[in-house]
């Protein structure tokens, strides 16, 4: 998966799947990577001598989220989130950063977590792609959900480039996490 | 043609956010921050920090920090942990630059798993490079610029992950950021919200829920929506006419577990009304305002001499901005008994 996967669809209402992943990342490495995007960092590279004995030694879950197609998965980037008593704090994530995807105007998405936990609350929200603050931000409706809960189904957009931002909460209350994708509805 | 298609998308779509937030569920907007998770500090715990080895911050910065250290502590508005820096001696450790334990977009993070014992906490150092920008801390700049962060705004928040707050829930319109400094989004210079270096409301009420207000006549976080009781009691509720009763009204909250470690506290310094009616009658009037005892925290009193059979109740009405809800006694039926003639008691001085 790249940053830049851009996905068509056959028509209007093909369907699109909004994958809320808990990654089962590793310990952020001094790069700042994301081990489970496998994708190269543009980040400043850390200083080669810095110690390691207080950052976390094992893998770290994080409350990532994805955008699964039938084409295949869309990793979004992970800002603000909360797990498992650390959190970590970003800004609103700009819409040329962040992994790209094309829907139509009458999709809905569908946001699940990958290891099947039930997920509680989701709040999710957009900002056109030239609002780089998130300035002025609307809630992006909440079609339904699952039966088991495991899922949520998101949408439509309106036609445009959008900045799509889901904050995602597990029902165990471990934790959740704001994803980032930048959406172009057609 | 295209047009009006276009209308009638944007009013589906118009609908539909309004299903949102009426669909939204339990992640209500303008509520106390959530918990973050782990164990909570004991009360007023006064936690130390130290500069991770080889990792202590720039003065600016390091400043910075110790500021809402203090920021943290000074307006806390409860039981919740204080900081202060140490040189040496203390388990938990800040850290400036890398290795971070933030994830790639984070500019600080904070874990507090070692809980009741140790937290730590991380800064991504000025001028780090990340996919949406280059990092700009406001205190680190010989000229301030728009865009940059405040690093003593988002130590705050730091901070506040330390005491076991998540991130706030917002309206969907983020129109209730102020409402607390422990946010979901990371403001820059000059978007409202920037520069905070107080606890918010919300903040204060998870402060408030997890660890107690600092004192029976503190307010309520105004986040609140806190149940109250108010009970009152009558020296005899059988008298001569003209005889002194004494009315004491207590004020607590109630033992609801909603109100978490706030629950059954006595609430002092409000304004608690004594009021009667006529038996049977609907209408109340106010008699006068009950004076806090000297004695027992969440007390009221006040002495009357009744000249007719009436039935009393005590008010509490909170105070604009304290999140107390009002809450009213149950009635006490107090007897006159009208007396002439001999045997009668002398008259009773009010």
């Amino acid at each position: 998966m790249t940053r830049d996967l851009n996905l068509a669809f056959a028509g209007p209402t093909a369907g699109v799947t909004l994958l809320a992943l808990v990654g089962l990342m590793g310990c952020t490495s001094a790069s700042g990577a994301q081990g489970t995007t496998g994708e190269m960092p543009r980040n400043t590279p850390a200083p080669a001598t810095a110690a390691l004995t207080d950052v976390p030694s094992k893998p770290v879950l994080r409350p990532l989220a994805e955008i699964v197609t039938a084409q295949g998965a869309v990793l979004g980037e992970l800002g603000s989130y909360a797990m498992d008593g650390a959190g970590g704090d970003a800004p609103w994530l700009p819409f040329s950063t962040i992994p790209s995807v094309e829907i139509g105007s009458t999709d809905t998405l569908q946001v699940r977590f990958a290891d099947s936990a039930a997920i509680g609350d989701v709040s999710t929200l957009f900002a056109a792609a030239a609002d780089t603050n998130g300035t002025h931000l609307h809630a992006v409706p909440v079609a339904d959900r699952s039966a088991d809960g495991s899922s949520v189904n998101v949408g439509p957009l309106p036609p445009g480039q959008w900045v799509l931002a889901a904050r995602i909460f597990r029902a165990d209350g471990r934790g959740d996490g704001m994803t980032y994708w930048a959406v172009t509805v057609r | 043609m295209i047009r009006h298609i276009r209308s009638n998308i944007y009013r589906s779509f118009l609908l539909g956010t309004l299903l949102t937030a009426i669909a939204a569920g339990s992640a209500t907007a303008h509520g106390p921050d959530p918990l973050l998770g782990g164990a909570l500090w004991a009360q007023d715990q006064a936690l130390t920090y130290q500069w991770r080895s080889n990792q202590a911050p720039p003065a600016w910065m390091a400043t910075a920090i110790d500021n809402a250290a203090a920021d943290a502590s000074l307006t806390r508005a409860s039981r919740a942990a204080t900081f202060a820096r140490v040189s040496t001696g203390s388990s938990s450790t800040i850290a400036y630059g890398e290795p971070t334990g933030c994830s790639s977009a984070g500019i600080a993070c904070a874990d507090r798993s070692g809980a009741p014992t140790s937290f730590r906490m991380w800064f991504r150092a000025q001028n780090y490079v990340f996919d949406w920008g280059t990092l700009r801390w406001c205190e680190g700049l010989a000229t301030i610029a728009k865009g940059c962060f405040d690093a003593e705004t988002i130590a705050l928040d730091e901070f506040g992950h330390i005491e076991d707050l998540n991130h706030h829930v917002n309206s969907s319109n983020n129109s209730d950021y102020l409402d607390a400094v422990v946010q979901t989004l990371s403001r820059t210079r000059p978007d409202t919200g920037w520069l905070v270096h107080r606890f918010a409301p919300c903040d204060v009420a998870r402060l408030q829920l997890e660890y107690d207000r600092q004192t029976a006549s503190a307010p309520f976080s105004s986040c609140l929506a806190i149940a109250t009781a108010t009970t009152l009691g009558a020296s005899s509720t059988s008298v001569w006419v003209g005889t002194a009763v004494k009315f004491t009204a207590t004020l607590k909250t109630t033992s609801a577990s909603a109100n978490r470690a706030l629950k059954s506290d006595p609430i002092s310094a409000r304004s608690v009304v004594l009021q009667r009616r006529v038996a049977g009658s609907t209408t109340w009037t106010n008699i006068g305002a009950m004076t806090p005892s000297g004695t027992t925290e969440g007390t009221y009193v006040l002495t009357v001499s009744p000249t007719a059979t009436y039935e009393w109740s005590a008010a509490f009405v909170p105070a604009t901005g304290d999140g107390a809800l009002k809450s009213i006694s149950g009635v006490i039926k107090v007897t006159v008994n009208g007396c002439s003639g001999t045997g009668c008691p002398s008259r009773v001085v009010e």
